[in-house]
Order: C-alpha cells, then structure tokens, then sequence
C-alpha cells in the first residue's frame, strides 16, 4: 500500500500529468503550517483521491507539483450565514428544534464560490436567526457535489438559536384581532428568554416527550450542541445563565457555543467558568456591531489570554483572512490565528476528523499561499477543496 | 371515453356520412408530432378526427383553406378566466380541491386566447398553495371541461411559502407536504399521485427549488413536470434521469427570457419533453407564440417548438389520446393559419374546437 502511494507520487512526479478525475496532485511549499504547531520546510504534499496522502518536509519541488510560498488547512467559517434568508426559519413556531438548515440551503448561489475561492473549504449554515431556537445547522463544503447529501461533514449536531433582539424583532402585539402569528410572544429579551426557559424546561419534565423534545434533551445531555447567536453581554449572560440554571436543576450539562460573541472580552469569567466557546463576528469598522455590541481586534488577544476556544468568522460577507489578520494585529500570533480558522472550528463542530489541519488521511481542503498567510499583502492564489481545485494556481 | 362513445356511435349513421361531417384541406397539415402532410385532407366527423390523407374523401363536404392547418395550442398554465378562484388562501393545501370549478366558461378573457390558436388550456392552483389541488384540463373556445382532475399541482418555490403564515420555509414546506402525502388516504389525488396514476406538476423556479423538486419526486415516486426552471440548461441531467418533463413559464422580461430560451434547447438537445405557459393575464395572448418564437430565434427547430405546444403538452397534462396531434381519433380541436404555425408573421385564419368552428378572422374583421 505505502509503496504504491511512493510509486504514484513518483509517476507524477516523473511527468506523466494529472489523472482524468482532477483530484490527484503533488503541491510543494515552502512552507506548510499544519495547524497543530507543526511547521514543515519545503515539503511535498501528495494528493490522491480527495485525500492528503504524504507530507514529505525537506525535498524539492517536482516538475509537475504545484508550487506555493506557504500552505495550509482550508479555512473553516463556523458562522457563514449563507442560508437563504427568511426561507430558512420557520417562524410559525419560535422554537422548532427539527427544522434543518439543509432545506434553507442553496447551493447554486454564487456566495459559495465566493468562500471557496478566498479559501473557506468548509462553512458551518444555521437557520436564519429569526427563531429563539431555529433548528439544526450543518457544515457544508464550499465546493464540489451538486447535492446538500454530498457536500455534508458529517459533524457533531448543534441545535441553532439566538438570544438578543432578532427573535423578538417581527412580532408585535395585535390591535384588535390578531392577524398572523406575529401578534405573539415575544416581543422583548425576556420573552426570548423565556421561550428558551420554558422549552428546556418542558422537555426535561415532560413524561412523553416528542420529537422535539428529545432534540432539547440530548442538548441537556450535552450529545447535541448549543450555538447561540449572542452578540452583546446581556445576551451572553442570558446564555451562559441558563446553561447554569439547566445545570442546577439537574437537566444536565449543555455543551454551549457563542456565536456572533462581539461583547465576549467584557465579561470571560462566565465563559471560563463555563467552559464556553466562542464565534467572533468580523471586526466591525466602527467598533459597534448588532445589538450595539462594542468590538476590537483585541477580542481574540482577550479570549486566548483566559483560555477561551474561540474561532473567527466573516459571516458570508467578510474575507476571513483578514479577520485572522486583523486578530493578529490584536496580539495573537499567526498559528493562534490559524487555528482560529481551521482547527479550533473544526473541533468546535465536530469535523475535526476530516477538515481543520493538514495531516496524512485529511480531505485534501488546502489552501496555496503566495506568501505568509494573514498579511495585508497575502492572498490565497489556490485553492483546493476534496482535492478539487476551486482556485487553480497554475 | 366520451370519443370512443363517439366513434362507436358513427356506425349507426349509415354509410353517408353524419350531417356534421366535412373535410378541410390544405396545403400543409402540421401532425403536431413534427410530421406535416402535404396537400391534405382532414376529415371531421362527430367532432372527431376521422382521417387524415392526400385522398379527397367521398360524400363529405370540403371546405378549401389557404394556409396550414395545426393541432389547436395547448397551454399549461392559463388561469384567465378564473380571476383568483384557483387559490383558497385560507389554508396552504387543498389537495382535493377540483379546479375546474375556478373555470369560468363564459368569461370574456377566453376569446383572445382562442383567437391566437390556444385551444386547450390546463387551469392549475395559485402559486401561493402548497397542494392548492387538482388542475382541471379545459376548451376555453368551446366552454367545456375536457378533464377533471387530471394533474396533481404542487407549489415547491418561494412563492408558497408564507410571510405570515405557516410554513415560512422550506423545512416547513417539505415537513407539510410530507405530512400531507403521508395522511392521504387511498384513492386521493396525493395517494394517486403517489402511485404515479395521476401527474403531478411541480412549481420551482431557482435551480435550488428544482433540485429539491427533484429530490421529493425521486422520494415519493411522482412523475409528471417541473414548472418553472428558468435555468434548467444547469440541470439537464438531474432532469433527464428524473424522467420528469418541464413546463417554462412565458415571460416578457428579456432577463428571464433569454434563461428559458437557453434551457429549451438544451433539453430539446437532451430529449427531455417541455412545454409552455401561456398566461395571459399577464403576456397577452400571444404569449406562448413569442415564447416559442424566442426558443426558435435561438436555434430550436420549428418542429420542436410546435411539439412544445401541441404533442408534447398534451403528453405532460395526460391528454395525448385526445389532444395535442391532428390524427384518427383525436378531438378535431384545429387551427387555420395563413403559414407555418410557429411562424410570428403567421395569422389564424379560423378555429375549429371539437369540430367546430369557434373563432373566424373574416367573421370578426380581424387580421384583415
């Protein structure tokens, strides 16, 4: 078996060009940053089948191999928000935890090419954050099959959901005869919070729970995630509250992440405290984000001095890149800033056993740099997705 | 049924022929099935079809047309003469709701549509309804309902979805229309369809809601058509193995026009059987022709563009044994033009709906 790998490096390397299916490559880097602390020296990437098959440090480039200054893992957005919309959500019920992001997904939109081509391999996609819980997310590859079923990473599930002010932001209550179900509850944070409350709270002691219910449970058994779109401190406190609260009760312990944490820095004990993840939104020009939440690129400095996990994110609109740039520019260094895009993400959903580094038997996901990743005058220039080129280097 | 009744019945009448018989002849009979007839005879008994050749036939009267005859127009949508009766937007699916009772026979709306050769119309469900019900097949020119519940509608686009009703959402579509299939009970229109007795036809129009389209069909073993799939050049093999036809919606905007135009050659080029819209609410009567035109102008060959129309629409709505082809049998639903049919410079000179004359430009001083 390792032999026959050798030989058919050696074959490609001998000249005899790229096989008809297009995912088999040889990549040479100067440099290769893994994502978990190691650094290989000029170093042969074998790609076959989809697969990182060999990473050979300390040898030439082949004649055929595709060259690059640095390589790394594909990036992996863990709040892209490439759902479609209001489509997304079911809003006839607040909580709908068997609402999967699969159907409010739409693969032919151009927004994931646009991923792919700036390095994003793998995208984290929730139901749009009208809902207190809005059901399942999923991690889709950026490119490749035309099918949800063949773009999905089979990952750990996350039941999807915000606390803040979106759940509440349609409803209202009826003058005169209500006319939609948005003449309901609720219309404020503590209803929000309230409709989480109780939910958690009816599953728990429900004596037949329903299909739903058994959703909420393995999240109080912490078998399902909880990622929580919370944007400012109240919201985070709400989060990580009732996280305790469920804990109190004896529900169990929910394995809770923050999305969208722009106000996380203010307030890390809770998080310590909790063993919380966190998502960072991108940087926001101008310090407030949604929700007037305030953030820096100092965020991610804060979150890594207390130990928090936490990944970046460029929320579909954002070139994660260079948030990962602007983080380091908030005194993380460039390997903390990679693994804020490929590994932490990758353990965070559960899909650290196919994506998030580059090591022998990973889906080929890798990113060409032209020089070392993060810098203002970096981009990727390719890309390759399941061994497939989304970007071609050549 | 009601034509075999017919053609059983013509015996009796002895061996002259019945008073209501006569023969048309022209120039170019366009079969409908991409065959034409050259300086032919269409004879018409009963309403029926009874033959067609370069013989004149005997004891029949022959009325001489200058021009082509065709298959009388199918259009696949036409929702004229309904106003906005074929959608109960109290609820997201009517299943068994029978449009043919949104069908207004005598709702003036019809009358343009026959006089640009659309004959047979299939009146489905609003756009909003999820399963809004079963499309009726009708004869606008002659005020008839051919067919009552001959296709199964589906609403699978953005359309049906609601803003402040449920479902707001894909999953909350495909969760209801599951629950719908699976409580059907035997014998329904969703059961039938099921068994793929009774077509269904699918609305979705973004390549992502046809995809699904697609999926749901494959799931629940529905055949029939996609209505909609502007785009469906990007998935002509996903539709080719699904066995399901297309139904492109006629549209003015030049944006989605050119898409639609793209798509019908592809899938001609593929094989897979399309048709059009008419909707002339909104395009105007001429519609479908432009649509047609448009396809043609691109490249599709006039047959095709014709078998869109006629043959091959007849085929997805489910009513090829009696319509959509001038043949033995078939209901004597055709159209005089002063040319080629699918030619825009062409007039329809006269209309004949089950044998009669329904629409004359001489009599109306139209076209002239």
């Amino acid at each position: 078996m390792f032999t026959s790998l050798i030989l058919s490096a050696a074959a490609a390397a001998s000249g005899s060009s790229v096989p008809a299916d297009g995912t088999s490559w040889t990549i040479h880097a100067d440099k290769v940053y893994t994502s978990t602390g190691k650094v290989h020296e000029s170093a042969l990437i074998v790609v076959d089948g989809g697969k990182i098959r060999a990473i050979t440090p300390g040898v030439e480039a082949t004649r055929d191999a595709l060259k690059a200054a640095v390589v790394t893992a594909g990036m992996i957005d863990a709040s892209a928000r490439l759902n479609s919309g209001t489509a997304s959500v079911e809003q006839s019920s607040e909580v709908t935890p068997l609402i999967s992001a699969e159907f409010g997904v739409d693969l032919f939109s151009p927004g994931w090419g646009r991923l792919a081509r700036t390095g994003i391999t793998s995208a984290f996609i929730t139901p749009l954050n009208q809902n207190c819980i809005g059901g399942m997310g999923m991690v889709l590859k950026t490119a490749g099959d035309r099918s949800v079923k063949g773009r999905t990473v089979e990952g750990a599930p996350m039941i999807c959901g915000a606390i803040g002010s979106q759940p509440s932001q349609r409803n209202s209550s009826a003058f005169g005869r209500p006319t939609s179900f948005f003449n309901r509850r609720p219309t404020t944070r503590m209803g929000v919070e309230w409709e989480w409350r109780k939910s958690f709270f009816e599953a728990a002691q429900a004596k037949e729970p329903d299909a739903s219910q058994k959703v909420l449970l393995d999240a109080l058994a912490g078998k399902v995630g909880v990622f929580v779109q919370a944007w400012a401190t109240q919201d985070i406190r709400t989060a990580v509250f009732l996280k305790e609260e469920m804990a109190r009760e004896g529900f169990g312990e929910m394995r809770l992440v923050i999305d969208a944490g722009a106000e996380a820095w203010r307030e890390p004990a809770m998080l310590v405290r909790t063993n919380t993840a966190v998502i960072l939104p991108p940087v926001p020009a101008q310090g407030r984000t949604t929700d007037g939440a305030l953030m820096s690129v100092e965020c991610a400095r804060v979150l890594r001095d207390n130990g928090i996990s936490f990944a970046l994110s460029g929320h579909g609109g954002s070139r994660l890149d260079l948030q990962a740039g602007l983080a380091m520019r908030g005194g993380i260094t460039r390997e903390e800033a990679l693994r804020a895009v490929t590994l932490t993400p990758a353990q965070l959903l559960g899909v650290d056993g196919r994506v998030g580094s580059v090591e022998a038997g990973k889906d080929a996901d890798l990113i060409l740099w032209n020089g070392e990743p993060f810098e203002a005058t970096t981009r990727p220039v390719g890309v390759l997705v399941g061994g497939h080129l989304a970007l071609d280097p050549r | 049924m009601l034509i075999s009744c017919l053609i059983a019945a013509a015996p009796l009448l002895g061996a002259t022929a019945a008073d209501d018989a006569f023969a048309l002849r022209a120039s170019h009979v366009h079969v409908g099935n991409g065959q034409v007839v050259l300086d032919a005879f269409v004879v018409v008994e009963d309403g029926v079809v009874k033959s067609v050749s370069n013989n004149a036939p005997r004891g029949v009267r022959v009325v001489e047309v200058d021009g082509h005859i065709a298959p009388g127009f199918i259009s696949l949508r036409e929702t004229l003469g309904a106003g906005s009766e074929n959608a109960e937007r109290t609820r997201k699916s009517t299943p068994t709701a029978d449009l043919s009772f949104a069908f207004d026979p005598t709702s003036p709306n019809w009358k343009g549509l026959v006089s640009e050769g659309v004959t047979t119309v299939l009146l489905p469900a609003g756009n909003s309804q999820i399963a809004g019900g079963q499309a009726a097949i009708v004869s606008p020119a002659a005020g008839e309902v051919l067919k009552r519940n001959a296709v199964v509608t589906l609403g699978l686009s953005r359309a049906a979805l609601g803003s402040s009703t449920a479902p707001t959402s894909f999953a909350g579509l495909y969760a209801h229309l599951g629950e719908q299939f699976a409580a059907a009970p035997e014998g329904s229109p969703l059961a039938e369809a099921k068994a793929g007795k009774v077509p269904v036809m699918m609305r979705a129009v973004t390549r992502s809601e046809v995809h699904r389209a697609l999926e749901f069909a494959a799931a629940y073993g529905l055949k029939g058509a996609v209505i909609g799939a502007p785009e469906a050049d990007d998935l002509v093999d996903e539709l080719k193995a699904s066995g399901l036809a297309v139904v492109f919606e006629s549209k003015a905007a030049p944006a989605s026009s050119k898409d639609v135009v793209k798509s019908a050659l592809a899938l001609s080029k593929a094989e897979v059987p399309f048709a059009f819209t008419s909707d002339a609410g909104s395009q105007g009567p001429l519609g479908m022709r432009m649509q047609a035109a448009a396809c043609m102008r691109a490249g599709l060959d006039a047959g095709a563009a014709l078998r869109a129309m006629t043959a091959d629409a007849a085929r997805i709505a489910g009513v090829d044994a009696t319509h959509g082809t001038i043949a033995t049998g078939r209901a004597a639903d055709l159209v005089v033009w002063s040319g080629p049919p699918t030619d825009l410079t062409s007039r329809v000179h006269s209309v004949y709906a089950g044998g009669h004359l329904v629409h004359s430009a001489h009599a109306h001083g139209a076209h002239q």
